[in-house]
């Protein structure tokens, strides 16, 4: 189970990018969004869906850093996952991360890095 | 007799009240048993068993295995079956496949609210199986109850209960504080890494020279272009290998943030896990739960004589308010191999919550039994009393008539004393 995930996505010159993210198992968290020293998003409540801005071409060499804290608020389970999915470049991409927690009411930190690049 | 039974109403009465009293003055007492072990197996009739599979079998078993992943449930299974050998001895098992599957589809969202019928059903379906070892007719017989329940209708999460949308606020504000302190060391490091730029540079450059291969060998004749191919392959492999080292080396520095930030704010953690210990969930609205559940007997512990021996359903449904609430339950039980009746059981109850600490309910059920020769069918009507006496702790007071038959008389007045352990979430 990992908490880290790093991907180079190739973008289309005119395209734009959609990236969405959710906070799965139920359990709540907010979420930071970052486009290179632009904050795009910051303390977003639980999943959340944006178009970043500009196309292809001006997201080329650039990184987008997401940071995304999950509580463990149900006391069923200590399963946590955020889910990753971007769309709009040469293909599309999506992946899970899945981490519990040790004990009820614990937090998990989650971290994504996507490099852009024509 | 009936002076007897009286005096023995009375004695209960009098311990019940006693009990009640002395839980009221020792709050802190120390409990009995955990929180999670299932009191309403034998207590509440009313309600659609939580682990049916548990239920039919007439247990309540100490260990229950819930797997969190697909893999820890497959494990278990090849474990305790011996790789499908052997029915396992006092075994018991739960899982909800849904969430096993596709738990990382459900946001928060989706399961605070009363979704739509296929949604509900998804998300609380659950299968309970368990297994014990009795002695029938002096013989070693293995029981193995399996059961299932899920809801067409749960009600939505009150968030005016006990200030729960204001605690759920607290709690997004606490995270989003952590991750302010968090992201921005976290990005700083890895937008300094010296290893991590000159990877993503290589990564770059060899990107590129895949582009300018690509252009060339789609001019290129028949050897140049599988040399061409070749080199392009290269250079894809050594692209993945980059990728995995800087996910390695992302890896490494998110950790060692997060340690550093766990380590300054841990008090605001702290504090996010007491915010969390006080969320209590109570759905209001319309709910339908349903159940049903078999049990195999296996005589000499011999899988081939193994024989259906009872099986029974549970349909519940009602209206839960802030304040009232109006339950109906219809429940059916056969017994195959006759060592217990088949009953019908139909019933309603109505519960008034709207003191904090106190709730009153009042239920009646109507028992049908078939295999009489008369037809002797039998009623129960119980009043309960619950107290809250702390946010983990509830003792409740039971009084009525049960059903007939019972030898020693049928008054019931029960004490009933739930304290959580090793968690202050509340149970009540």
């Amino acid at each position: 189970m990992s908490t880290s995930l790093s991907k180079f996505y190739k973008v289309r010159g005119d395209d734009t990018v959609t990236l969405k993210i959710n906070i799965g198992h139920a359990q709540v968290g907010t979420t930071t969004v970052n486009l290179g020293l632009q904050q795009l998003v910051s303390g977003h409540k639980d999943s959340l869906s944006l178009t970043l801005p500009g196309t292809g071409t001006d997201l080329d060499g650039k990184t987008l850093f997401c940071s995304t804290i999950v509580a463990d608020v149900r006391s069923e389970t200590n399963q946590t996952s955020v889910t990753y999915e971007i769309t709009g470049g040469v293909s599309d991409f999506k992946q899970t991360l899945q981490e519990s927690v040790t004990s009820n009411g614990d937090v998990i930190f989650y971290t994504a890095t996507f490099r852009f690049h024509l | 007799m009936k002076a007897d039974l009286r005096r023995e109403m009375f004695r209960n009465v009098f311990w019940g009240v006693f009990i009640f009293w002395f839980c009221l003055l020792v709050q802190p007492i120390h409990a009995e048993r955990p929180a999670d072990s299932d009191s309403s197996l034998s207590l509440d009739l009313m309600i659609t068993p939580q682990s049916p599979g548990f239920t039919i079998l007439g247990i309540e078993p100490t260990s229950v295995e819930r797997p969190g992943t697909m893999t820890d449930l497959a494990m278990t299974i090849l474990n305790r079956t011996e790789n499908f050998g052997r029915i396992p001895d006092d075994f018991a098992l739960e899982f909800a496949p849904y969430w096993l599957f596709a738990g990382s589809r459900i946001g928060y969202q989706d399961y605070a609210a009363d979704s739509n019928y296929g949604a509900n059903f998804l998300q609380t379906l659950s299968f309970s199986i368990a297994s014990s070892t009795s002695e029938i007719a002096d013989s070693s017989t293995t029981s193995l109850g399996i059961g299932l329940r899920f809801s067409l209708k749960r009600g939505e999460i009150d968030e005016n209960f006990e200030d729960y949308k204001n605690k759920l606020d607290s709690l997004y504000m606490a995270l989003a504080n952590i991750n302010q302190g968090f992201a921005p060391v976290w990005q700083e490091t890895i937008s300094n890494d010296t290893f991590l730029n000159s990877m993503s540079e290589q990564f770059k450059a060899n990107s590129d020279s895949i582009e300018a291969l690509k252009q060339r060998k789609d001019h290129a004749d028949e050897p140049i272009s599988r040399l061409l191919e070749e080199k392009i392959k290269m250079h894809e492999e050594q692209n993945k290998t980059i990728e995995r080292l800087i996910g390695l080396r992302e890896s490494e520095i998110k950790h060692e943030v997060e340690a550093k930030i766990r380590e300054q704010k841990a008090e605001e953690l702290q504090n996010t896990k007491d915010i969390i210990s006080k969320l209590k969930v109570r759905r209001t609205g319309f709910k339908i739960d349903v159940a049903a559940a078999l049990a195999i007997d296996f005589p000499g512990q011999v899988f081939d004589d193994g024989d259906l021996s009872r099986w029974g359903a549970w349909l519940t449904s009602g209206h839960e308010g802030t304040k009232w609430s109006f339950l109906g339950v219809v429940r059916y039980f056969d017994s195959i191999n006759g060592l217990s009746e088949s009953s019908l059981d139909l019933g309603g109850r109505v519960i008034f919550d709207n003191i904090k600490r106190f709730s009153l309910s009042g239920e009646g059920l109507y028992r049908r039994l078939p295999d009489r020769d008369e037809n002797k069918n039998e009623w129960r009507v119980a009043l309960n009393f619950d107290y809250a006496i702390a946010k983990n702790k509830s003792v409740s007071l039971t009084f009525g008539r049960d059903f007939e038959g019972t030898k020693t008389g049928n008054v019931i007045s029960l004490v009933n004393l739930i304290l959580g352990f090793g968690s202050n979430r509340p149970i009540r």
